[in-house]
């Protein structure tokens, strides 16, 4: 892979990539290391999900012995700086658009495509392997692989929707197979389906590769006609072109795409097809409808203006509800509580119903934040209410709401602020039977703040006393501080999660545990510019929404999903203008999402290095 | 196109399509014979308790102690072995749950990648294949499906989670839902044979196609992007090449192939069905064997650092990534560990029972298979990679003479992949990390 552009050097670099080894600590236990949260698919876990970079622009880490002394006081721990802005951003020179890598379909993208493309929801996903997590979100480009077994379930799928397609033939073929005659009207049919299932017009060379299967179909059985669009749609929907994003991009002319000219020999502009494929799949995890395929068909989606205007129409759809939900889902992990179990011998009155109101509330209260009139997401973390509906108040123990429809429900600011202190998100974060001080504050290190972790200590016995059984999960992980070889790390974490004690396992206020009154006090460290102590987590999170390291995390987070893959060096000056004009919107999510598709590394890639024909064919 | 009738009602009331190769139930065998060498690799994590597992005694007169005493009754067809250390996972990023699941059968350093991990730097997935996918390269030509990956609640979509690699970079998830094993390997039995014909005719020509747009994109595609297509090549060759099984070969080695109860639908994350789909999905395996669907299963328990309570055994305080941790002072909790890992122990007997419950010849199946029982680590409490719990089981088609403990002087564990190849009839002298591997494990 080439080099960025070397017009600029980050001038801290460890200070501004928010890519980082997060970490982790996770491998101590019961005294030092915690297991993974109880939930169906566990997401970032006590190993996973950590931000991470890609690519060349990989950040390494700091040397692990060097860094960490195990015996050392924690306080002294030295963190690398958190996310800062970049800067020497030479925006006057061409830029570096960051890696591009083809793309999978993700099982909800194929899912909503096949809807889209056939017009019925069959979900065929369900029967699928899952989709490999990678920073914490299942549609990073560089776990999303085709196994044997994956190939073999997509072929069995595409059977399936080829039958459907052949039943309902009349409402995908244009043309009279009598009239037009059968061989041309399949290259009809080949022509139109084909240019929506590979989201581009086919070459000619493929028209006529998928036009041979004619002459497959005759040996199988009558009529002919339905059994060679079938075989069609198969190889369709099998093919890399349909499966995979590809984006190979093309050499532009920069008046057009309204750039001043200029020596650009890094960048390739995204051919309009892949633009409308990039704007539909971020914006409706789909494939483009009818208006956007026509737009690129007309040449329209070359400049700012003409791709922003087709944002603006994306984003206006009710289909950008869930898809912007879908960020949120996987970053803020609320709605793993929809999987998670809970011991009935602890919390015998929760209740399997109680999953999806919990995670409901959650996603009410993120759509009002997008879509309503108070748009600033720092509300995100201090919103001083919520949404309930009479059987999650009743579970609450919050009284005075009637009725099954959810509503706008003032909270106690001394207990709860914003979306951390919601019940999804603690559930999300606790086991089966317990609170976990320790996952909670790792996710708010790691989602919220987007803030490395130091290592842990070396390879050595960790042998922690054993916590007498009746004391409180906060005596208990307490054990943590007393241990030098765990204190210098979970020193980050615990002491961030103990805010959260408050909170039962699923997401209920309690303010005593096994006849130990709850203390919830609480304090951030190591943080750009939250640190402080407080008496629980709703004014921990009051803190954290004021913070500018916190609204940064916000705009890295979106940018991994957004381009499905980590950050790299070569996204700094990237990211910050994000920041920039997030910031300067009023940390409007669907405004920056917006914006964020008329910038460099959204319409246009870097250009491979082995370009030279001589050069093909190199592994 | 295919008649309806193929479809066959699936889960959640969703027809699923077509089956993807046919079995031909109860054929008889030829006159003699020649059965093959099958390979099962069993893993469960988070380590054991060497001090309650190895054997005292000789050689071949020894006393297995608690962790090991459900298997008394194979304790002719196993081997166990002290001293065998995991050298290669003490290299490369990543904690040592991550780097002793990347290196467990591979053999090769882990990556680095995007995983935050233990020692500050990002651990990714493995660094080669592992030894199941390299012995299915010879062993899995002939048979429908190359390998099977079964998981019990092996349920997290990262590294700690997988064993089974067809390359760098390549890890191959497990299935853990045995409605969906069932449906892909045992549902075509119901199959009508002409439609089976047809049904090859055209995958091959549809997939004929499908090649042929692979190399239309080679030419346009950047290097990096390529080697990812080139996975999903890969693949869609595999399926193609095996299409030409469906109408021969397999079915019934032993004349013991039939069909298993269609399993309930279940969550494969629960915790209270977690020894239910353990039998379902070994008594799955040993049938896959016994009607020859395949020749290399894995079967992975769980997976590194779990959160896994043993619920059904009303085990509900600590989980067993968590007991694992015990100090060595904590009796009363290391003693609940060790019955978690004595139950490991009961189904790994319970495998070898459902093998050589299927005759073959004068033996069983279980003569025939060569079963390797592993663990990213040897010890929770100190994440240990020396002195790993390695048991190998079966007679490998004549290659291994179990009734045996041995003690070995800090083997490298490469060495011991590098024997298993050899034993079954791949013509190999290193596997993994060539730094890792001095000679084949003399056994």
């Amino acid at each position: 892979m080439h080099s960025p552009k070397p017009t600029r050097s980050p001038a801290r670099p460890g200070a501004a990539v928010t890519a980082t080894a997060l970490l982790a600590c996770g491998w101590f236990t019961l005294g030092c290391e915690e297991a993974a949260p109880e939930s169906a698919t566990p997401g970032p876990s006590a190993t996973g999900g950590a931000p991470a970079t890609g690519g060349s622009g990989f950040v390494p880490a700091k040397d692990a012995e060097a860094e960490f002394d195990p015996a050392a006081d924690a306080g002294s721990v030295e963190l690398p700086p958190p996310p800062g802005p970049a800067q020497d951003c030479n925006l006057l020179g061409a830029s570096d658009p960051g890696p591009a890598l083809i793309r999978r379909l993700n099982h909800r993208e194929y899912d909503n495509t096949i809807r889209d493309l056939i017009g019925e929801d069959l979900r065929p996903s369900e029967g699928f392997l899952p989709d490999e997590e990678f920073l914490g979100f299942d549609n990073q480009a560089a776990s999303l692989q085709i196994s044997p077994l994956h190939a073999e379930q997509y072929m069995m799928t595409a059977e399936l929707i080829a039958d459907r397609v052949v039943q309902r033939r009349d409402e995908f073929v244009s043309c009279d197979p009598v009239a037009a005659g059968e061989a041309t009207c399949l290259r009809t049919f080949i022509t139109e389906f084909g240019l929506r299932a590979w989201r581009r017009p086919l070459e000619a060379e493929e028209l006529d590769a998928l036009a041979a299967l004619w002459t497959a179909a005759a040996e199988l059985d009558p009529p002919q006609f339905d059994t060679a669009v079938g075989l069609v749609v198969q190889a369709l929907l099998e093919s890399p072109n349909f499966l995979f994003r590809i984006e190979v991009g093309e050499p532009f002319d920069a008046i057009r795409v309204g750039e001043l000219p200029r020596e650009d020999p890094w960048r390739l502009r995204l051919t309009d097809w892949e633009i409308a494929s990039r704007l539909s799949y971020l914006l409706w995890k789909s494939m483009p409808d009818a208006p956007l395929l026509e737009a690129a068909a007309r040449g329209e989606l070359a400049t700012v203006a003409q791709v922003r205007a087709q944002a603006h129409r994306l984003l206006a759809d009710e289909r950008a509800r869930p898809a912007m939900l879908d960020f949120f889902d996987q970053w803020l992990r609320y709605a793993e509580t929809a999987r998670i179990s809970r011991d009935p011998n602890y919390y015998p009155d929760f209740a399997p119903e109680h999953r999806d109101l919990l995670v409901t509330e959650s996603r009410l209260f993120i759509t009002n934040l997008l879509w309503g009139q108070e748009r600033d997401l720092r509300a995100l973390f201090d919103a001083p209410y919520t949404y309930l509906n009479d059987a999650l108040a009743q579970f609450y123990g919050v009284p005075g709401v009637d009725g099954p429809n959810f509503r706008k429900v003032a909270l106690d600011p001394n207990q709860r602020a914003g979306i951390l202190t919601q019940g999804a998100v603690m559930a999300a974060t606790a086991k089966a039977n317990m609170t976990s001080p320790v996952f909670r504050g790792q996710y708010v290190r790691e989602r919220v703040l987007c803030t490395p972790l130091p290592p842990p200590p070396p390879n050595i016995p960790v042998v922690p006393p054993s916590p007498d059984p009746n004391s409180s999960t906060r005596e208990k992980f307490e054990e943590h501080d007393r241990n030098p070889a765990c204190a210098g790390c979970h020193k980050l974490m615990d002491p961030v999660g103990y805010g959260f004690e408050n909170f039962d396992a699923v997401g209920r206020w309690r303010t005593e545990e096994n006849g130990h009154p709850i203390d919830a006090s609480c304090e951030l460290a190591s943080t750009r510019d939250a640190d402080g102590l407080f008496p629980n987590g709703a004014a921990m999170a009051r803190q954290l929404a004021q913070s500018e390291q916190v609204q940064r995390c916000v705009v890295t987070q979106f940018f991994r999903y957004a381009h499905g893959r980590g950050e790299t060096l070569a996204d700094l000056c990237a990211l910050d203008d994000l920041y920039e004009h997030y910031e300067a919107g009023g940390r409007d999510f669907v405004a920056l999402v917006e914006y964020l598709t008329t910038t460099e590394g959204f319409r246009f890639r870097r250009r491979p290095p082995a370009e030279a024909p001589g050069q093909e064919g190199s592994p | 196109m295919i008649s309806r009738r193929g479809f066959l009602r699936g889960l959640g009331g969703l027809t699923v399509a077509l089956p993807l190769l046919q079995v031909v139930p109860g054929r008889s065998a030829k006159a003699t014979p020649v059965y093959p060498k099958r390979l099962i690799v069993f893993f469960n994590p988070n380590g054991t308790l060497k001090e309650r597992w190895s054997p005292t005694g000789t050689e071949t007169d020894f006393t297995l102690p608690e962790i090991l005493l459900p298997l008394q009754r194979h304790k002719q067809s196993v081997v166990i072995t002290d001293g065998i250390d995991m050298l290669v996972s003490e290299e490369g990023p990543g904690g040592p749950h991550n780097r002793g699941m990347a290196s467990l059968l591979t053999g090769e350093i882990i990556l680095e990648g995007p995983f935050a991990d233990g020692d500050g730097r990002l651990a990714g997935w493995a660094g080669g294949i592992s030894i199941d996918q390299y012995i299915a390269r010879e062993l899995g030509a002939q048979t429908r499906f190359t390998t099977l990956e079964l998981g019990v609640r092996a349920i997290e979509n990262e590294p700690r989670a997988r064993i089974s690699y067809l390359g760098p970079d390549q890890p191959v998830p497990p299935e853990n839902n045995p409605a969906s094993v069932w449906q892909r390997l045992f549902a075509p039995m119901d199959a009508d044979p002409e439609m089976l014909r047809k049904l090859v005719v055209q995958r091959r020509s549809v997939l004929d196609v499908v090649r042929g747009d692979f190399a239309r994109l080679d030419r346009k595609l950047a290097p990096e992007d390529r080697h990812k297509l080139g996975q999903h090549f890969e693949a869609v060759r595999d399926l193609e090449r095996r299409l030409g099984l469906a109408a021969g070969g397999g079915g019934a080695m032993g004349g013991v192939c039939n069909r298993p109860e269609q399993p309930p639908l279940m969550d494969p994350a629960s915790e209270d069905d977690f020894e239910r789909i353990a039998r379902l999905q070994m008594d799955m395996a040993v049938m896959a064997l016994a009607c020859d669907l395949t020749r290399v299963i894995s079967l992975e328990f769980s997976s590194a650092l779990n959160a896994l309570r043993f619920t059904f055994m009303g085990m509900r305080e600590q989980d067993g990534h968590s007991l694992s941790h015990a100090g060595d002072f904590s009796a009363e909790l290391q003693d609940q560990w060790a019955r978690m890992l004595t139950w490991y122990t009961e189904q790994f007997a319970y495998l070898l029972d459902g093998l050589k419950s299927v005759p073959e010849g004068e033996g069983t199946l279980l003569d025939n298979t060569l079963i390797l029982w592993c663990n990213e680590l040897s010890r929770g409490n100190t994440h240990a990679h020396d002195n790993m719990p390695f048991i190998l089981a079966g007679g490998a088609g004549g290659a291994l003479r179990g009734g045996r403990h041995l003690t070995y002087d800090h083997e490298p564990h490469n060495n011991l992949l590098l024997a298993m190849a050899q034993m079954m009839g791949v013509e190999t002298n290193t596997f993994g990390h060539p730094d890792f591997c001095t000679r084949p494990l003399p056994l």
